[in-house]
């Protein structure tokens, strides 16, 4: 399965790669040539996931499951790459639901925002195959100096955790009560 | 409140939230847990510098390695209350005295163990070894026809996969006569083994081997146990008319006041039996090893001259003739050949698996190699040639038993033969061999690291679509 996973890595990494690329033009331009980009975003970013979606489930039967989840290195691609598959969902849904009119609004922001939380997971996911490909590259030592051993298994202890599910609960509530309330 | 800032606020917190996570990360499972036989070292690599040199009759290496104090002394008893109280136990990580020897430790193989030139030591590490988490229960090695009734055995030791049926099963030991087969046909490592104590004050290094257990060449060990059972007292104390003593005091030995050109050894040269009349004082120590020295095939390696600390580095050099006549427990040199060793360093007060070892490494005899032996004539090699440094690693808890396990990815290279070098450096083996001593622990924390981050994202997704949504 490793060529097919390898083969298929470009794939994500090319399309989410460009929809960041869109989102930073869009989010600095409003000018035609960024609005005609910007039209295919939504496309873009879900042929993107739904690739790096297949991408994910033909990295994780590589190895048997019990090998990659003892190994650190494999620890940490996993949890890197569920993140970025969800960080680029949240790209989606806003682009999706928001339409073109969101880049007048917040939406500007978190488009920049999540889109760059976005393109970091997937460098580091990229990077961290490098890594189990036996090739690693000099972004990990950037990590490194920057507090990440990315020997050592990326966890965060139960009080981070805590912060997690109360930013996320903090989400759902705020969904939930701007559902309720009535547009103005 | 404002859409706008609730969404950027939203927008805000998931970023500070990623970035506590960042920031902490890997915080709050790893640590000391000598229950489990579990110590971190401060550092988790050093460095050693090693070379060689040959005449033709003889091979000598010569090892550098940084240590903060020269670790002299083994186990001692103190005179402490009225009676002889010992210190210096195996236990897990560094002492808090300086009554365990310092050591470093040489593998070498000559190409009939072939898994060892590409995974070097870690092949001899199987199960259940002493010192280990999973260590095999004494009275069990006791009780073993083999390890216990006929090789006098009371833990687990280093031992090569295929002495096992099963490589996994310290138990499983192969009938004898495989065990001979595989001695005769070469399956077994040399173990040079200079011991800062037992061995460096009469001018030795251990001749051991590994095969099916760690054990020593036929002969005599360097060592006795200075203890009367019966009297409950050492048996031999310093001849105060060749010493000047009786015993040393234990604060000059912790504080170094007795160093390395003092006499802080039993030997037959500075020994006479224990006199219980004198006024033993508080304070007291005596060696509980008495140092003689090696016999027989286990005498093969010496010391050209003491190994010696200075300036915050040992500095030992071993000599072995190329050929010692005993093919059956040494590996021999010749010339032209090309041959696989590993090292080890213990230090700072440390034993059992509390050690930096090295990956393997060639040594050439007129041969491309890692390591070049520079042949020389006379009595003594010039040492002119550069050293050549390696990076010693601790190795953690990781064996054999599960690195050709399918919980090891890596497992299909071991099956190709690629040497655990092209996948792996030093500092990720180390790091790794610690994750595995809180394998559950971590596996659990990271887990809920990743759900709990998934949910923030589908949590703060939901809140910010919905926002716009309505706009």
């Amino acid at each position: 399965m490793a060529p097919y996973h390898h083969l298929l890595a470009h794939f994500p990494i090319a399309l989410l790669s460009l929809a960041f690329f869109i989102i930073l033009m869009r989010g600095f331009s409003s000018g035609e040539l960024a609005q005609r980009f910007d039209a295919v975003l939504p496309y873009l970013l879900l042929l993107g996931l739904t690739v790096g979606l297949v991408t994910l489930a033909t990295g994780l039967i590589i190895w048997p499951s019990e090998a990659t989840t003892t190994s650190p290195m494999g620890r940490n691609k996993i949890l890197i790459s569920v993140w970025m598959i969800a960080c680029w969902g949240v790209v989606l849904a806003l682009r999706w639901r928001g339409g073109q009119e969101l880049w007048s609004g917040p939406g500007r922001a978190l488009m920049l925002g999540f889109g760059t939380m976005g393109m970091v997971l997937l460098a580091t996911t990229g990077t961290l195959g490098g890594h189990l490909l036996g090739s690693p590259s000099r972004l990990t030592g950037l990590f490194r100096e920057i507090g990440w051993e990315v020997y050592h298994t990326y966890y965060a202890p139960d009080w981070v955790l805590l912060v997690l599910l109360a930013v996320g609960a903090a989400g759902v509530a705020v969904g939930l009560f701007s559902a309720r309330k009535p547009a103005t | 409140m404002d859409r706008s800032v609730t969404s950027l606020g939203l927008l805000g917190a998931a970023l500070g939230a990623l970035s506590l996570v960042w920031i902490n990360n890997g915080q709050g499972v790893v640590g000391d847990d000598h229950d489990r036989h579990i110590a971190i070292p401060n550092e988790l690599v050093m460095p050693i510098q090693v070379r060689a040199a040959y005449d033709g009759e003889r091979i000598l290496f010569q090892y550098r390695w940084p240590a903060e104090r020269p670790g002299i002394h083994m186990d001692v008893y103190r005179y402490e209350g009225g009676e002889w109280v010992k210190y210096g136990e195996d236990i897990p990580g560094a002492q808090e005295h300086p009554f365990l020897e310092d050591r470093v430790a040489m593998m070498v193989d000559d190409g009939s163990v072939p898994e060892f030139s590409r995974y070097g030591g870690y092949i001899a590490i199987g199960d259940g070894l002493d010192g280990m988490t999973d260590a095999a229960d004494e009275d069990e090695v006791e009780a073993h026809p083999w390890m216990g009734a006929a090789r006098k055995q009371d833990v687990v030791t280093k031992y090569l996969p295929q002495t096992r049926k099963h490589p996994g099963e310290w138990g499983s030991v192969v009938a004898e006569e495989r065990l001979n087969a595989q001695r005769e046909a070469g399956y077994f490592l040399d173990f040079w083994h200079w011991r800062g104590h037992r061995g460096n004050v009469m001018g030795f290094a251990d001749d051991q081997y590994i095969a099916d257990i760690r054990g020593g060449d036929s002969g005599r060990s360097g060592w006795s146990t200075n203890w009367d059972a019966d009297g409950k007292h050492p048996k031999f104390m310093y001849d105060p008319a060749r010493t000047g003593r009786h015993a040393n005091k234990w604060d000059d030995l912790v504080s170094g006041r007795v160093g390395q050109d003092d006499i802080y050894y039993l030997s037959p040269d500075t020994m006479v039996e224990f006199d219980p009349d004198p006024a033993w004082q508080e304070g007291d120590t005596l060696p509980r090893r008495l140092v003689r020295n090696y016999e027989g095939s286990r005498a093969d390696i010496l010391t050209a001259g003491r190994g010696r600390w200075e300036n915050g580095f040992w500095e030992v050099t071993l000599e072995r003739l190329m050929d010692t006549g005993n093919p059956l427990e040494d590996k021999i040199f010749r010339e032209g050949g090309v041959y696989d060793i590993a090292m080890a360093v213990h230090r700072h007060a440390t034993g059992l698996r509390w050690h930096y070892v090295s990956l393997p490494l060639t040594v050439g005899l007129g041969r491309e190699a890692t390591v070049i032996a520079e042949r020389f004539a006379g009595a003594a090699p010039a040492w002119n040639q550069p050293w050549h440094t390696v990076k010693l690693f601790y190795p953690g808890q990781v064996n054999w038993p599960l690195l050709i396990s399918q919980r090891h990815a890596g497992k299909p290279m071991i099956e190709r033969g690629v040497p655990v070098k092209h996948y792996h450096n030093e500092d990720q083996l180390a790091r790794y061999g610690i994750e595995i001593e809180f394998d559950e622990q971590i596996r659990a924390q990271w887990r809920l690291t990743l759900l709990a981050g998934l949910f923030m994202f589908v949590g703060v997704g939901f809140g910010l679509t919905r926002l716009q949504r309505k706009n």
